[in-house]
């Protein structure tokens, strides 16, 4: 069995299902994100493993054995919340100190364990702050510190960047990787920021309704999302449904018809697909190209710096395209007449 | 992990049996025609609904306490205004003054009064000094007006603090933007000002007007033989002349016009904003 | 400029108004005359017979037994309480909340009698133990509402924190959720010892016979005749709530507003 096995977790409130027999399974020293906008279940997931609620069915298994019956206290699980619920009437030391004294370390110890925790977090010196004396970025690492001083089997963090304002975030962001893989702890970090948990994990969960939707590598989550909700909850998509006709022709919803990319699509033979493309696969050409291709006219031009979005309008619908600036590439402007087209490898040919 | 009714029984349990069970026993006693022995009866209701008396007790003590309510707003919104958008400096020392004479002894204070406008009094005194009055008495004591200043100083800090608390929270520059597009002051108050604070005026009103309905210490203290509302002949019956039964019924007739008043009043407050 | 001007005259008007009865009151307390009568004439003479005056002192000793008590009733059956409204997730909360605040809706003279007429039913005698409860009844309400606003103000999860570090619920409570909420149950405390020693309506109703309260000592000098260490007596009580406002105020400096409803 793997380190963290979730099996068949369940749980309602008020007859509400809000997680319904989710299964997942974690090597150690994983770092999984558990990603889905908010009421998806993944909150959920982290107080039943926290032991802060108790599932209705469905086990919990840490290292080979069951927490299930476990209260929290008891469970030796890292915790660093949202608002990272630091003891407002402690000093840092002691907040770090709290967990081991309930573990009964001796005064010495305790003392040694902290300047250790205080250290790899740089916070070294801050012993006798107080909480409220500290910045977010500080408070956050404090809670971390005092959540790993403890030495836990698993660290569950719970949006625990979203307070911090956006540099700062991605500075954490990077501290964090690093402290989690110098400790090795095996993490779950819930987040509904798909920025923040392609950058961190080994692993993300896709969650919609109490469900998991996808779970699998960053990279392969991006490249091939299984669902439409996937695909445009992490990153931009553009969405073509419509039925696939033989010699390679797609019929969109509005009746107008274009050539798909050269590729194999016999398999293809329910009455509708959804067609998945990023915007930044999207090549665009000016004179008219040889291979399967869609003509369109510029819409409107964003200029983000090292890239331009064009919204492009073709076949009746809105399509975002996204381009490098370079040197050698001229801008497009409104009402510009442009042909584009993608490769068949960098399409999705997705049912839902 | 959340049951813990222990917790909470023993409050629980406390305010039933001493709060809630008590007042079915009030309305039991008013239908009972003498003490606990006596027969089921509406003697006592048919008793104050019929005699005119009664029924002027009970206008004049809601007319009372409306008139005391709408001097409450009168004299208090201006001073919540102040405190809330005209200084600057000084606010929390105004408020903590404005708290402390309300947490102190209700009868210290209506007392007080009496001390102040009794006839050869100091205001009487400082009255014909600065010629205000002549040499007659100043008269006051002991009548509707005496408890009407008593009753006021009493709750006004409630209307204050209330009225007070809504203007806090409105944006000052809604005034500004009021100005801005060339409303008069008149037309900023009418049109901006009182209704975002009509929640504050209404709580202020129910805080002031409800307990006003069931005072006795003032109007006992400062009313004299004018000074009778609903509140004194309760205390009457039971203090006096023993007739518990009908002052339970007269008590459960003002409990349901404390009721009324404030189910109507809140519904005003939750109408609009 | 003219509009602080008038805003400060104004003030000035509603505090005369406010403090001008209680100065006067404090200030004839130190009257000689037997019949606040004027010149003043400066002398501790009231205050003296007050020193002398064994049912006043004993009436007082009466109220401020019955109001510690209140007061300590209060704070743990508040606490208590507050811990599970914040916690709770049962549909009775609803219920339990405006059966807390019953007592501030109802006027005193109402839930006095009405206990009043439960021991009368009961046949049970005036006692004590009736008396306190009717002061914790209308003091509860106060409590609960100073501890709510500081139980609202803390972050719940730090609870949960306390737990995932290895605190079980007691030493949570012990280390994180009691020191916390130390200040509140401390001004909640002294917030219900000031209603209880002022009330007079409840302990009108169900005082034993043979005892009595200041406030109904108060009372009856004030009905049946004139008696200036009253003066005196009133000076004490008011100078004796104004510092524990004071205090109070200076504990909860973060909210003023639970002191109303």
């Amino acid at each position: 069995m793997a380190y963290l096995a979730i099996k068949n977790l369940s749980k309602s409130f008020q007859n509400n299902l809000v997680l319904d027999h989710i299964n997942f399974e974690i090597e150690k020293g994983t770092f999984l994100s558990l990603l889905g906008p908010s009421g998806c279940g993944k909150t959920t997931t982290l107080r039943l493993i926290a032991g802060f609620e108790h599932q209705d069915e469905g086990t919990i298994h840490i290292g080979g054995n069951t927490i299930d019956t476990l209260p929290p206290y008891k469970r030796n699980i890292g915790l660093v919340f949202q608002s990272y619920a630091l003891f407002p009437h402690m000093t840092v030391g002691q907040n770090i100190a709290y967990g081991l004294e309930q573990r009964n370390f001796t005064k010495g110890d305790i003392k040694k364990e902290v300047s250790k925790a205080l250290e790899m977090v740089q916070l070294t010196g801050f012993e006798n702050r107080k909480p409220r004396q500290l910045s977010g970025g500080q408070q956050q690492r404090v809670a971390l510190a005092r959540a790993l001083v403890i030495k836990p089997s698993l660290l569950l963090l719970d949006e625990s960047l979203s307070a911090l304002d956006k540099k700062l975030r991605v500075d954490m962001q990077i501290e964090l990787r690093q402290i989690q893989k110098e400790v090795g702890i095996t993490t779950l970090f819930v987040t509904h920021d798909q920025e923040e948990a392609m950058t961190l994990s080994d692993q993300i969960a896709v969650m919609k309704n109490g469900k998991i939707v996808q779970m699998d590598t960053p990279q392969n989550i991006y490249k091939n999302p299984v669902n439409s909700f996937v695909a445009s909850f992490i990153g931009q998509s553009n969405f073509l449904k419509g039925r696939i006709k033989e010699n390679s022709q797609f019929v969109l919803q509005n009746g107008s018809t274009f050539s798909l990319p050269q590729q194999d699509y016999s398999l293809y033979n329910q009455e509708e697909y959804i067609i998945s493309v990023r915007p930044e696969k999207i090549r665009v050409d000016q004179t008219r190209p040889s291979y399967p291709h869609i003509q369109g006219k510029v819409k409107f031009v964003t200029y983000i710096g090292n890239l331009s979005m064009y919204l492009i309008e073709a076949l009746g619908h809105d399509i975002r395209i996204q381009q490098q600036n370079d040197s050698y590439r001229d801008q497009l402007k409104v009402n510009d007449e442009i042909y584009f087209s993608w490769n068949a490898s960098d399409q999705s040919i997705l049912t839902e | 992990m959340n049951k813990k009714w222990w917790l909470v029984s023993p409050p629980v349990f406390l305010l039933i049996s001493f709060c809630v069970i008590p007042l079915f026993i009030m309305v039991y006693y008013s239908f009972l025609s003498d003490g606990t022995t006596g027969h089921l009866t509406l003697q006592n209701y048919l008793n104050f609904f019929q005699k005119g008396f009664y029924l002027k007790l009970t206008w004049k003590t809601i007319s009372t306490s409306l008139l005391v309510t709408i001097i409450c707003i009168l004299i208090g919104f201006p001073m919540a205004y102040i405190m809330a958008k005209v200084i600057n400096s000084g606010k929390n020392i105004i408020l903590i003054a404005i708290i402390i004479p309300f947490w102190t002894s209700q009868l210290v204070r209506a007392y007080s009064w009496q001390n102040l406008l009794r006839d050869g009094g100091i205001l009487e005194i400082i009255l014909r000094k600065l010629h205000i009055i002549g040499p007659e008495p100043l008269g006051i004591l002991f009548t509707q007006t005496a408890v009407i200043i008593a009753l006021i100083h009493i709750f006004f800090p409630y209307m204050v603090i209330t009225i007070y608390m809504s203007l806090e929270k409105m944006d000052t520059s809604l005034i500004e933007a009021s100005k801005s597009l060339n409303a008069g002051p008149f037309t900023t108050f009418w049109r901006i000002i009182l209704p975002l604070s009509k929640p504050g005026i209404i709580s202020g009103s129910i805080l002031v007007f409800v307990p006003s309905l069931g005072v006795f210490v003032e109007p006992r203290i400062l009313g004299g033989t004018e000074g009778s509302v609903i509140g004194t002949v309760i205390e009457d019956q039971f203090f006096e002349i023993y007739g518990w039964n009908f002052g339970a019924a007269v008590a459960f007739i003002l409990l349901m016009i404390v009721f009324i008043s404030t189910t109507v009043l809140s519904k005003f407050a939750k109408e609009e904003v | 400029m003219l509009k602080k001007g008038i805003a400060w005259v104004y003030t000035c008007i509603i505090f005369t108004f406010l403090y001008a009865p209680i100065a006067v009151l404090m200030l004839m307390s130190f009257n000689e005359s037997q019949y606040n009568s004027l010149p003043f004439q400066f002398s501790t003479r009231w205050y003296n017979e007050l020193a002398n005056n064994q049912t006043l002192i004993d009436s007082s000793l009466t109220s401020i037994y019955v109001a510690a008590i209140t007061a300590l009733f209060c704070v743990i059956l508040a606490t208590m309480l507050m811990l599970w409204i914040v916690q709770t997730k049962s549909p009775l909360k609803k219920w339990i909340d405006s059966l807390i605040i019953l007592p501030l809706t109802i006027p005193w003279l109402i839930l006095g009698l009405s206990i009043l007429l439960l021991l009368n039913l009961l046949n049970w005698d005036k006692n004590f133990y009736i008396l306190l409860v009717g002061h914790i009844i209308i003091s509860l309400p106060y409590t609960v509402m100073v501890i709510k606003a500081r139980l609202q103000s803390l972050d719940f999860s730090i609870n949960e924190a306390s737990a995932s570090l290895g605190a079980n619920e007691w030493t949570t409570f012990r280390k994180i959720t009691f020191p916390l909420l130390f200040p509140a149950m401390l001004a909640g405390g002294f917030l219900a010892f000031v209603i209880s020693f002022d009330n007079f309506i409840l302990s009108y109703f169900l005082i034993p016979s043979g005892q009595s309260t200041l406030p109904i000592e108060i009372y009856s000098s004030i009905k049946f005749g004139f008696t200036p260490e009253i003066n005196a007596v009133s000076t004490v009580l008011l100078a004796g709530t104004t510092i524990i406002i004071i205090f109070i105020v200076t504990v909860m400096k973060a909210s003023l507003k639970f002191l109303f409803k």
